[in-house]
C-alpha cells in the first residue's frame, strides 16, 4: 500500500462528542489520505475516541492554543512528507466532501492556499452580527491591501500545498491563536497564490464555539494589530531588498 | 535631606543588593536577570550617599522640585524593565511552544495507527502469496523435469 501524499490536520480541544463522527466521515470518502488529529491538550475523552477510530493523535503536553495545534500538524506534516494538507475542524461543522474538492482544487491549479467560504454560495449557516461585522472589516482590509478578493478569511477549512505549510511550520511563521486575515495578507504579500471554493458549513453538532461575547472584540482588536505589524514587516523587508 | 531620611535610603540600596546576591546565591535570577536590579540599587546607594546629585541634575534640567525628577527617573527605568520582562516571555512562550510541538511529535512517532498496520499487513499478504507463488512454480518445473 502506497503512502498517501496528502494529510488532514484537525486540531482537537476537547471535541469526544464531534471528532468520532468527523472522522468516521472523512474515511467513508473512501479516498487514499491520512489525517492527524491534533488532540491540544483536552481534558475529556478526546484521545481515546480518536484512537477507538483507529487514527493517528499527536498530544500536545498542554493546551497550545488553535493555531499552535495546527502548526504541530504542519511540523508534522513536514517531517512525513507530505505534499498537501487540509486542515479540518473537529466540531462537525466542515463537510468532508469538500476534502475533495480542495484537493482537486490544490492539485489540477497552481494554488498554493486554497480556501473553503462559506460565503460564496448562499447556505443555511448563520453568524452573528459582531461577526459578520468582524468578517466585512477584515474583507475590506484585505481588499487594501492586497487587491485580491477573499470572502471568508477567517474560515478553518483550507487547504494547503507544500511550499505553505513548510513555511508555516518554522517558529514564528504562524500565529499562535488564530491564523486570520493576518496571515492571508502575508502570504498575498509574499507571492502565494489564494483560492476560494465554496463550502458548506453546518451548526455545530455540540460543545462551545471559540469566538464568544467579550473575546470576539478583543479578537478583533488584537487581528488589526497583527495585520499593522504584517504590513510594517512587509515595508521594511521591501526597503532593505532596495537597500540591497 | 535629613540624617535619618539619609541613613533610611542607604539602609534600603544595601537591602536591595543584599536582596539581588541572596537571590543569585539561590540560583533564583541568573546573572544577566540580576543586571539591571543591582544597577538600580547601586542608583540608590548613589543618591543617598550624594544627596546632592539630584538637586544639581533637576536644576540643569529645569525642574523645580528636586525629588519630582527621582520619580520621572524611578518610573522610567521600572517602565525599561518591565518592557525588558515582557520581550522575554514572549520569546520564552514562543520556544516552549516549539518544544511542546516537537516533543508531540517525537512521543508520536513510533505508534502506527490501525490503518498503516492494515496497509503493513496487506503488504506482508502479499509478500507471502508472491513467495507462495514462486515456490509453486519451482516445483512445477522440479515436477516436469521428474517426469
Amino acid at each position: 500500500m502506497e503512502k498517501a501524499d496528502c494529510l488532514v490536520i484537525i486540531p482537537a480541544y476537547n471535541e469526544e462528542e464531534n471528532v468520532g463522527k468527523v472522522l468516521e466521515d472523512i474515511r467513508n470518502l473512501k479516498i487514499a489520505l491520512d489525517i492527524v488529529v491534533i488532540n491540544d491538550g483536552s481534558r475529556d475523552k478526546t484521545e481515546a475516541v480518536v484512537r477507538e477510530a483507529g487514527e493517528k493523535v499527536i498530544n500536545l503536553p498542554y493546551n497550545l492554543g488553535y493555531g499552535a495545534a495546527l502548526q504541530a500538524g504542519f511540523k508534522y506534516a513536514v517531517s512525513t512528507g507530505y505534499e498537501y494538507v487540509v486542515q479540518f475542524d473537529a466540531d462537525g461543522q466542515h463537510d468532508p466532501k469538500d476534502i475533495l474538492k480542495i484537493f482537486h482544487k490544490l492539485r489540477t491549479s497552481d494554488c498554493d492556499i486554497v480556501i473553503g467560504s462559506r460565503f460564496l454560495e448562499k447556505s443555511s449557516f448563520r453568524t452573528g452580527a459582531l461577526k459578520k461585522i468582524g468578517i466585512s472589516v477584515f474583507r475590506f482590509l484585505i481588499r487594501m491591501t492586497t487587491g485580491a478578493k477573499i470572502t471568508d478569511p477567517t474560515s478553518g477549512l483550507q487547504g494547503l500545498s507544500k511550499r505553505v505549510f513548510n513555511y508555516y511550520a518554522v517558529m514564528g511563521n504562524y500565529p499562535e491563536d488564530f491564523p486570520d486575515a493576518d496571515t492571508l495578507i502575508n502570504m498575498i504579500l509574499l507571492n502565494y497564490r489564494v483560492k476560494e471554493i465554496p463550502a458548506h458549513i453546518k451548526n455545530r453538532n455540540s460543545g462551545k464555539s471559540m469566538h464568544t461575547g467579550i473575546k470576539t472584540a478583543f479578537y478583533f482588536i488584537k487581528m488589526l494589530v497583527s495585520i499593522l505589524v504584517v504590513l510594517l514587516r512587509k515595508k521594511s523587508k521591501v526597503e532593505c531588498l532596495k537597500n540591497e | 535631606m535629613s540624617s535619618v531620611l539619609k541613613l533610611f535610603i542607604l539602609v534600603l540600596g544595601v537591602v536591595f543588593v543584599v536582596a539581588v546576591v541572596f537571590l543569585l546565591v539561590k540560583r533564583r535570577i541568573n546573572e544577566r536577570n540580576s543586571l539591571p536590579w543591582l544597577a538600580g540599587s547601586l542608583v540608590i546607594l548613589v543618591l543617598s550617599a550624594v544627596p546632592e546629585l539630584l538637586d544639581f541634575l533637576a536644576r540643569i534640567t529645569g525642574i523645580d522640585y528636586p525629588p519630582a525628577l527621582l520619580f520621572l527617573l524611578a518610573t522610567l527605568i521600572i517602565l525599561f524593565i518591565l518592557l525588558y520582562q515582557s520581550i522575554q516571555i514572549s520569546v520564552l512562550q514562543d520556544k516552549c511552544r516549539e518544544l511542546a510541538q516537537h516533543l508531540a511529535i517525537i512521543n508520536s512517532s513510533g505508534e502506527k495507527t490501525v490503518h498503516e498496520k492494515r496497509g503493513k499487513m496487506c503488504m506482508a499478504k502479499q509478500e507471502i502469496a508472491a513467495t507462495c507463488e514462486t515456490e509453486e512454480a519451482l516445483r512445477e518445473t522440479y515436477d516436469n523435469r521428474s517426469d
